[in-house]
């Protein structure tokens, strides 16, 4: 393709993302849950669309594409699951992170942990393995961001301009207005991941199959290796499960149970992500299963859209490039930005306890700086272990999940039992991932996640809860009913046409 | 969503979300067996997120 017409397409969208940043600028207030958490005002709308972007990054248009033209269906149950698991989790956590977020103004979801089990020490680590896990995923967005650019233009346009691009334009919005600059863009990020990569899909379709229907019927004369369900229970349940608890696990994603501005807008997010992950993952699977058709035996299956790029018209490759382009830059800029945020608060404010929020602010400006140096440093290295590192993200982070389940739901759940058991689990992850080791062939997320279980239930039932324990999860409790986040289990009529009260 | 409920719930659905497709309808060859399944599952869930949700924040 020509380069071009992919600076020019990088350029006016870059323009209009900016344009977007600076006017959510004008709404921004002073304060640190201001900057990173956009003072907890924003719609539903927005929320929902910050929140897909941010989890559904260009993995979807290339490693999910890439992973449906090598093992068929299995790909679309795998990210389903993950979905259904994400709706379930935000249904049943979404209040509560809310509600704890706005009675005690947390900032970080390790900011939960730490004061649910009153220990500095639970919040630091859990942002130590958040910071460990989530540079090198972050690295990899722009690795991937650099290959796409170079590859679509034949090196006309070199790997290393593309990630600076990419580190410019997410870490300008970032930077430059904080949470709200990074949702605004990000819903308009989401909008367009959608409307492009729907108008692909449909006139690939077209183009190629006739019809959805000739699609359909070709998919199953041609490939039907692929559209049969063929995955191993192992590589299923190994692949799956550390993505399953992904909304409670993942910093960029959690946090943004804080955002919305009231309980309608928390319903709207979880609503509007949850229908914008439903057909994006059709959509992705579907790109897959036509790469299998149109362009078949490839040695790297990664590389499959960047092969449908090159048998459509330009106009239709710069639009399915702008859809990844955007993907990739917003998942980077939320992922910075809440690394920023926990660096602010659950490290410098942990050794500086008087900085004031002006202060908090600027460290976390700063720190977005110095995050992304690093990823530009990650990326242009490209070590192979990153590959490997990034990849172990989702399951080291899954090692976080019991302490999380156990703030809303385990009065007996303790601060020793949460610190070691994520130290515990995160290390054995780790080292099972970097040495790649496979007990009877289940991965080490699995490993991991059974061995966080059991060291946080045997810790917390040998100490002591701490004394807010019960008090916390008693309020929880109480204020899901008054905030009728609920009603719809248990309740019966009242004497009252049109009222109802809790049973 | 108390826990216990979440629990049976997640259990349930995970259930249904794997086993389906091993024991019954993994090895038919079409986008009418797994694909639609998967895809009808998730949309139901979806459904039911709508329909648990949709007195959140009304007055008790």
């Amino acid at each position: 393709m020509n380069s071009f017409f992919v600076w020019l397409a990088m350029v006016i969208w870059s323009a209009a993302a900016v344009c977007i940043a600076a006017a959510a600028r004008r709404n921004l207030l002073a304060g640190a849950s201001e900057f990173f958490i956009g003072g907890r005002r924003l719609r539903g709308f927005v929320s929902g669309m910050t929140y897909a972007s941010t989890t559904y990054s260009a993995f979807m248009l290339v490693g999910l594409v890439g992973l449906t033209y090598k093992t068929g269906v299995g790909a679309l149950g795998f990210e389903m699951t993950y979905l259904i698991f994400t709706v379930l989790l935000l249904v049943t956590f979404g209040p509560r992170f809310w509600l704890a977020g706005n009675w005690y103004d947390h900032i970080t979801p390790p900011e939960l942990l730490a004061n649910r089990y009153d220990s500095k020490w639970v919040g630091v680590a859990a942002a130590a393995i958040s910071f460990f896990m989530l540079i090198p995923y972050a690295s990899v967005q722009l690795m991937g961001m650099g290959f796409l650019v170079s590859g679509i233009t034949e090196g006309q346009i070199t790997f290393m301009t593309g990630v600076v691009l990419m580190v410019a334009l997410s870490g300008f919005t970032a930077f430059w207005a904080g949470m709200r600059s990074v949702a605004w863009t990000d819903a308009f990020q989401a909008v367009t991941m959608l409307v492009t990569s729907l108008a692909a899909l449909g006139w690939t379709l077209y183009h190629f199959f006739g019809s959805p229907a000739g699609f359909a019927e070709a998919a199953s004369g041609q490939i039907p290796e692929l559209v049969t369900f063929t995955w191993e229970p192992a590589f299923f349940i190994g692949l799956t499960l550390p993505w399953a608890f992904f909304a409670l696990t993942n910093p960029q994603v959690s946090q943004r149970m804080y955002v919305p501005d009231s309980a309608g807008s928390l319903r709207r997010m979880i609503i509007y992500f949850a229908l914008f992950g439903f057909v994006y993952t059709i959509i992705s699977t579907l790109f897959g299963l036509e790469a299998a058709m149109l362009i078949p035996g490839l040695d790297n299956p990664d590389k499959a859209m960047a092969h449908m790029l090159a048998r459509v018209p330009t106009a239709m490759g710069l639009i399915i490039f702008v859809g990844i382009f955007a993907a990739a830059t917003s998942t980077l800029g939320s992922i910075v930005l809440t690394l920023s945020s926990m660096f602010a608060r659950d490290i410098a404010k942990q050794i500086r306890p008087g900085i004031s929020e002006s202060a908090e602010r600027l460290l976390g400006q700063m720190s977005i700086l110095v995050l992304l140096a690093a990823c530009i440093v990650f990326a242009w290295l490209r070590p192979g272990l990153i590959t490997v590192v990034s990849s172990m993200a989702s399951g080291g982070l899954l090692v976080m999940a019991p302490a999380i389940v156990g703030v809303f739901f385990w009065k007996k759940a303790t601060a020793a039992g949460a610190l070691w058991s994520m130290i515990i689990g995160g290390l054995v992850t780790a080292v099972m991932y970097l040495a790649k080791i496979y007990p009877l062939g289940w991965w080490p997320s699995v490993w991991g996640g059974g061995l966080t279980v059991m060291v946080f239930v045997c810790v917390s039932l040998l100490t002591t809860p701490p004394d807010n324990a019960e008090a916390f999860i008693d309020r929880v409790e109480e204020e899901l009913d008054r905030h009728n986040f609920r009603p719809w289990l248990g309740r019966e009529k009242t004497q009252q046409p049109g009222k109802y009260r809790h049973i | 969503m108390k826990g216990s409920h979440f629990t049976i719930l997640l259990v349930v659905i995970t259930a249904v979300d794997v086993l389906v497709p091993y024991l019954w309808i993994g090895d038919i060859a079409s986008l009418g067996a797994s694909f639609l399944f998967w895809c009808a599952l998730t949309l139901a869930v979806i459904v039911f997120a709508v329909a648990a949700t949709r007195n959140w924040g009304r007055p008790v």
